[in-house]
């Protein structure tokens, strides 16, 4: 008989299906035969990772159709499985799993819709890293300001903030009126009081807090900006303004 | 988090909280003795953790965990351990507990609770993985009794065996789901009845109660799935009555994930199990 790490490798090979034998002869085959038995634990394991993705994919799932989600979900629980026992964070390969799929090449949008999704999924959960701050000047003050922790960046080759806005909301019936093909899109998401919201960005200030939360400085952030082509008042305009910017003006003169 | 409310579980029936509940008891704890919840499923905090810690604030919770993994080769996730040791920290269960089974193997993580053979392999492998576990907890964990479909055929000992032996060399404590132990008994042509204590009843302490379904596979043969989609059957409820009249008032959950049914129906299922309890010895336990 096998060993034990050997039996469990076996048995995990079993229930991806990829070697359906291995396990089996370690198995007492009552009350049915072992190949029906290890079937009962297959089942349980993958739908319940199915019912994860469509948890956090489940606009995607009603663009796609129940059935074609449901075995696309399988084939891809069964190529990437899950390493580790979080399932809220399981599923971040979707979309790139999706945009190689050969059935979904004339629909690229629908990859680009899950990595929204998936976006937006994650938003309200807990964030590893720290929100990103950076010093104004405010006349003769300076303010202090964050990026919500929950920001995060994507930039989309299709248009697919609309889509997404309306299957979310549950109005279907007017997606074949929505254009995909104007994209890209650079999008930013958070959370602001619970809920997540979804913000469309021009290409510098995209850039330039794609550069903060990666560390650089607002003055390296802004720097790599094309600077004949900058206005910068309506950047800082529509930073400022945006809803995962927090602003404390409370800090004293520099001039005092 | 340090609530007022004690941490202590008490020897009531007590229901599993799941999220469509989470409001509703929060905002009406009354009725409800404590409750118990998977804590990987509030490990990536954000709102669920939050609606969490304000329940605790008016209950006892009981985190049982279905992601240690104790019985895998590979040894136990060391950042999924500490993950579980801020959760502790940060809920102040009144227990901590997980399974006699393994989901891990390969660095691949599987959501079932799979079955180990019953071998010294695995009960010296069991054994060190508990005492790891209990060591960076701080407090013994209750293991739980699988439900099984199947057997391994260079098992060594029975179900009841190992585990007695793992509450032995680990002092750990039992949680006793009289559900997969009728599933399981059924499966393998076993009588509940048999088993029912031969485990180390001063070591229970806490006891399952679930609903369980039929089906049929294709060859044939009819097995029960413990898939918590229904009531707790006649069967269990037998079985718990005569369980409780040997050990006395045990802290006792209804658990039920599939199809979940109205707050009331839960309710309604912890009154039940709750009316077997004020019937036994009048809180005092008669295990010695």
């Amino acid at each position: 008989m096998p060993d034990l790490a050997t039996l469990q490798s076996d048995f995990v090979r079993a229930l991806l299906g990829s070697d359906r034998e291995s396990a089996i002869v370690a198995i007492d085959a009552a009350p049915a035969s072992a190949a029906l038995l290890v079937a009962v634990y297959r089942n349980t394991a993958l739908s319940g990772l199915c019912e994860a993705l469509r948890a956090s994919y489940p606009v995607t799932e009603r663009v796609l159709g129940s059935a074609f989600f449901e075995q696309t979900a399988l084939a891809f629980v069964r190529e990437r499985p899950p390493t580790e026992p979080v399932l809220a964070r399981y599923g971040a390969g979707f979309p790139d799993f999706l945009s190689m799929l050969p059935a979904l090449v004339e629909l690229p949008y629908v990859a680009d819709l899950a990595r929204l999704e998936w976006a937006v999924d994650q938003a309200p959960l807990d964030h590893r890293c720290d929100s990103r701050r950076f010093t104004l000047a405010v006349g003769d003050a300076d303010a202090q300001v964050s990026l919500d922790p929950s920001l995060g960046l994507i930039v989309s080759a299709t248009a697919v903030r609309a889509i997404w806005t309306a299957v979310a909301a549950g109005e279907e019936d007017g997606l074949a009126s929505l254009e995909w093909r104007t994209g890209p899109e650079h999008l930013a998401i958070s959370c602001r009081d619970g809920e997540v919201v979804v913000t469309a960005l021009s290409l510098p200030a995209w850039t330039v807090l794609s550069a903060l939360l990666d560390g650089q400085d607002l003055a390296a952030s802004v720097a790599a900006l094309d600077a004949d082509h900058l206005d910068e008042a309506a950047l800082a305009c529509e930073i400022l303004s945006a809803p995962f910017i927090r602003i404390d003006l409370g800090h004293s003169s520099r001039n005092s | 988090m340090r609530s007022s409310t004690s941490s202590t579980i008490p020897a009531s029936a007590g229901i599993g909280l799941r999220f469509p509940h989470h409001r509703e008891v929060a905002a009406s704890p009354k009725g409800v003795a404590w409750v118990e919840v998977h804590p990987e499923n509030y490990m990536a905090g954000g709102a669920a953790l939050a609606q969490l810690e304000t329940i605790r604030r008016d209950l006892p919770v009981s985190l049982h965990g279905v992601g240690l993994s104790l019985g895998s080769a590979a040894g136990i996730d060391r950042d999924h351990l500490a993950a579980l040791k801020a959760m502790v920290d940060r809920i102040d269960p009144g227990l901590v507990s997980d399974h006699l089974s393994w989901s891990v193997a390969g660095g691949v993580y599987l959501p079932d609770l799979l079955p180990l053979p019953y071998t010294e392999e695995a009960l010296a492998l069991v054994a060190r993985n508990v005492e790891m576990a209990q060591s960076v907890l701080g407090r013994p964990l209750l293991i739980e009794n699988p439900s099984r479909y199947l057997q391994f055929r260079h098992a060594t000992m029975t179900e009841a065996e190992f585990l007695s032996t793992l509450v032995a060399q680990t002092g750990c404590r039992l949680l006793y789901d009289l559900n997969n132990l009728f599933v399981s008994a059924t499966n393998l042509g076993q009588d509940p009845l048999a088993s029912l204590f031969g485990v180390p009843l001063e070591a229970i302490g806490e006891i399952h109660l679930a609903g369980h379904a039929r089906k049929r596979l294709d060859d044939g043969s009819e097995i029960r799935i413990d898939d918590h989609g229904s009531a707790v059957s006649a069967e269990v409820w037998d079985l718990y009555t005569r369980l409780i009249h040997r050990t006395g008032p045990v802290p006792t959950l209804i658990e039920w994930d599939r199809d979940l049914p109205a707050l009331g129906v839960l309710r309604a299922e912890a009154l039940k199990a709750q009316r077997f309890l004020a019937i036994t010895s009048g809180g005092v336990r008669r295990v010695a």
